[in-house]
């Protein structure tokens, strides 16, 4: 599979981490979609089945403890990597990842140098 | 800069504020408009007595127009300082500080007696602002999680004969109002009554006499939460434990969140039995107002 048949959604209400992210993986020709809350994550990853989701932990609505508990009970997304991407302090979030199933963290602020290596990485595993 | 009250802004333009000032918090905790408005009301926030600070060089409708926003809930003799933040560029310019003597001055004209706020465990910068404002700590609270996952199989309380027994609305209300452990502001039970058409209510009787306990919770599409368990008879952590099962038996594959269970709470263990964890932790602190 191509880059470009790949998906990858991520769920973020900051427009700015957004952009930056949309511009770290613009060159790799991934399709990427975007939901700004819960609940449109929610039903943008059901319609859509992507082959990886990024995942804000503070959303408006719901955050992404729940969100994330709620794809896992979906057996349409069974096996679809959900990797957490927050600022929370690094023994905070190991016991989040670990609880909530997520399939790993990657920090805020996040490092345009290792990002797209580090997405390509959950995407090979998926 | 200028202090000027929350009720002078929609909803909207509030929580555009609000969440401007998080932007760049660890745990930001955004908010849409309508769970904004769900807060305003569920903790008797008074918007008259809240506060926003405004940059006066700024027209309104601009994105930087409010600086600060600071609100208060107001009950009986006491009110609850909440949603407090500053936008990263005003912090180094008094902002903080005019908001929250602002927040203390309507406290003070209200004449309530106490003045409450939770600030997060290991924001030492705020915590010391609010000792030197004359805030004493008062207990550490727990914000609990618990994702959706199977009912554990060991548990002691798990027995035959356990009854379940549904309560009502009314019951509920009156049984928190009679709990023994002063709540903390979130889990009031002026909370509950605003959220009460999403309330429910069981009690618990355990088997030959060994116990009874009673949980009330509010549950919406995806969680359940403001977990209160209280303990009638027998003992605490087991009768607490069987409770918690049954509530989770009833609700499976909800997500769980209760906020401010005080760290030294007698149930806790029950609740670790039952999986679940301390995400973080917020430090409670009050003011006597009658000190000045």
């Amino acid at each position: 599979m191509t880059n470009s048949e790949k998906t990858i959604l991520y769920i973020e209400d900051n427009s700015a981490n957004r952009i930056l992210i949309g511009r770290v993986l613009g060159k790799y020709q991934y399709r990427l979609l975007y939901a700004e809350d819960g609940e449109t994550g929610l039903a943008t990853a059901v319609r859509e089945i992507p082959d990886l989701i990024l995942m804000d932990i503070g959303l408006p609505d719901f955050d992404g403890q729940t969100i994330s508990a709620m794809l896992r009970q979906m057996p349409a997304l069974e096996g679809v990597p959900i990797v957490a991407i927050t600022a929370w302090p690094e023994d905070k979030i190991e016991q989040l990842v670990t609880r909530y199933g997520f399939d790993g963290c990657i920090s805020k602020p996040i490092n345009v140098a290792s990002f797209p290596a580090q997405v390509a990485q959950f995407l090979v595993t998926a | 800069m200028k202090t000027i009250p929350a009720s002078t802004f929609t909803t909207d333009q509030l929580t555009d504020a609000y969440n401007r000032t998080r932007v760049d918090y660890i745990v930001p905790m955004p908010m849409t408009t309508a769970r904004l408005q769900e807060y305003i009301d569920t903790y008797d926030i008074n918007l008259t007595a809240s506060c926003t600070i405004i940059d006066d060089e700024a027209q309104e409708g601009e994105e930087d127009f409010i600086i600060g926003l600071g609100m208060l809930g107001t009950r009986d003799d006491r009110a609850w300082i909440s949603r407090l933040g500053v936008v990263p560029y005003a912090r180094r310019l008094g902002a903080g500080k005019d908001l929250m003597n602002a927040l203390l001055e309507a406290t003070a004209v209200r004449q309530f007696r106490h003045l409450w706020l939770e600030v997060i465990k290991g924001n030492e910068p705020a915590y010391r602002l609010f000792q030197r404002l004359g805030f004493v700590e008062t207990r550490e609270l727990l914000v609990l999680r618990r994702p959706p996952s199977p009912l554990p199989p060991d548990v002691p309380c798990i027995k035959e004969g356990v009854e379940v027994y549904r309560l009502s609305v009314s019951e509920v209300l009156t049984r928190l109002a009679q709990r023994r452990v002063r709540p903390n502001w979130l889990n009031e039970t002026e909370s509950y009554t605003h959220v009460q058409a999403n309330l429910t209510g069981i009690q618990v009787v355990l088997p030959r006499g060994e116990g009874c306990g009673w949980a009330a919770y509010e549950s919406n599409a995806l969680q359940l939460k403001r977990l209160c368990v209280e303990v009638l008879e027998g003992d605490e952590v087991e009768v607490a434990t069987a409770v918690l099962y049954q509530v989770h038996k009833q609700a499976p594959t909800k997500d769980a969140v209760f906020e401010n269970l005080p760290v030294d709470d007698r149930r806790w263990p029950a609740y670790q039995a039952l999986g679940y964890f301390d995400s973080f932790s917020r430090i409670e602190m009050v003011k006597d107002m009658s000190e000045g």
